[in-house]
């Protein structure tokens, strides 16, 4: 599911701060499979929230900026 | 080690062209003086970069080699969860500063490590299943990385060959016709412009007229990949770029004439600026050393750009 909070600047913070951040701040020379394995995990999930969202219509966050309003010289109230 | 692909009469003439440097050269001669050759000394040739890379070349250069790990590890047997899992640490890896002990940071927010990774595992989930199988060439090896050079049928005034070499990404047989595969990644949403920007295109006309020459692959077809990357997600879409027999044909006719231009500037040892194309692409990394006097220049770039050695002839993979 996606939440309708505004996407965090840092994409780990949102996808899985516990497990995710930790292994990414790792060296990955030192990595086990088993943490390749939580990696590809959280990341499998996250797309299974992304292509249920898409599909449903609901809200899905992109990468496009939201367009600025018109504005109209009365606004300045000059 | 001298770089091969110059003329051994006249340093100044490139007898072997990749698809980088003729585009480089077709944009702006002085950007490809620039950027392959102005730095030459006691026989190297070499040019100028900037000191930085350019995050979409990181990604694009890492993006590739997680794949073909990939491919290499599915050719030796492995499944494609083991396969998945190799390319996802490869590209850890990569995006690793060894020296500093900590992850690549690119300051890019659609363009980084996590991105990275993440389009990388949705990407091969979704392709698990590829209808288009990699080629396993006689070797055992997938023809991925492919490294591939052929005479142009052009000689240069020294009576040298002019020879076109460069790698193919991947290639992969579906119904028992053969395509060259591509990856191209953008922040950009997907749509038919996307794909239609690669015709015409130099690298691709370059791929296909190799593929027809040097590996006689029977449909003149490219299946490019564009992955774009956002900042929370990644969204793919294949397409299929095609040359007709004609278009190859124009496009060769073309080289010889960019050719025998690239040889006239050589024995003059001066390529001209195309001004028009500086503020092409969010503007021509040396746009800041053609804009002081030419006096000044040399100075400039020895103090704002590193020296780097391109030479297409280097082989990658299997050749």
């Amino acid at each position: 599911m996606t939440s309708d909070k505004e996407p965090a600047a840092n994409p780990l913070s949102e996808a899985a701060p516990d497990s995710l951040a930790e292994l990414f701040s790792r060296d990955p020379l030192k990595l086990q499979d088993q943490d390749i394995g939580k990696i590809v995990s959280e990341l499998r999930a996250e797309r299974e929230r992304w292509v249920v969202a898409e599909a449903s219509g609901k809200r899905v966050y992109t990468n496009r900026q939201p367009a600025k309003p018109d504005l109209d010289l009365s606004d300045l109230e000059l | 080690m001298p770089n091969q692909s110059f003329s051994v009469q006249n340093p100044n003439l490139q007898v072997a062209w990749d698809s980088t440097s003729l585009g480089l050269f077709k944009s702006c001669p002085r950007k490809y003086q620039l950027s392959i050759m102005a730095a030459a000394a006691d026989g190297e040739i070499q040019g100028y970069e900037t000191r930085r890379s350019s995050v979409h070349l990181i990604f694009g250069l890492h993006i590739h080699a997680a794949r073909e790990q990939y491919d290499k590890s599915k050719a030796l047997g492995r499944t494609h969860e083991e396969a998945l899992y190799d390319s996802v640490r490869l590209a850890l890896v990569l995006t690793w500063d060894h020296e500093l002990s900590r992850p690549w940071n690119s300051d890019d927010k659609y363009k980084n490590r996590y991105t990275l990774i993440r389009a990388l595992v949705w990407y091969l989930d979704k392709f698990a299943d590829d209808p288009f199988k990699t080629v396993i060439l006689a070797s055992g090896r997938p023809a991925v990385e492919l490294s591939f050079r052929m005479e142009t049928g052009y000689r240069s005034a020294t009576d040298e060959q002019f020879m076109l070499c460069g790698h193919l990404d991947r290639v992969a047989e579906l119904n028992d016709i053969t395509y060259i595969m591509d990856i191209k990644t953008t922040k950009n949403t997907i749509n038919d412009d996307f794909f239609a920007k690669f015709t015409p295109d130099n690298q691709f006309s370059t791929y296909l007229l190799a593929a027809e020459v040097v590996y006689s692959l029977p449909v003149r077809a490219l299946i490019v990949d564009a992955v774009q990357v956002a900042v929370t997600f990644s969204r793919f879409q294949r397409g299929m770029v095609t040359r007709t027999k004609g278009q190859l044909e124009e496009w060769h006719k073309d080289l010889g004439l960019w050719l025998g231009q690239a040889e006239q500037y050589a024995r003059a040892g001066y390529w001209p600026m195309n001004d028009k194309s500086c503020n092409d692409f969010g503007g021509c990394v040396f746009r800041p050393i053609c804009s002081h006097p030419p006096a000044d220049r040399q100075r400039w770039l020895e103090t704002d750009y590193k020296v780097k050695t391109w030479d297409p002839l280097v082989v990658r993979g299997d050749i």
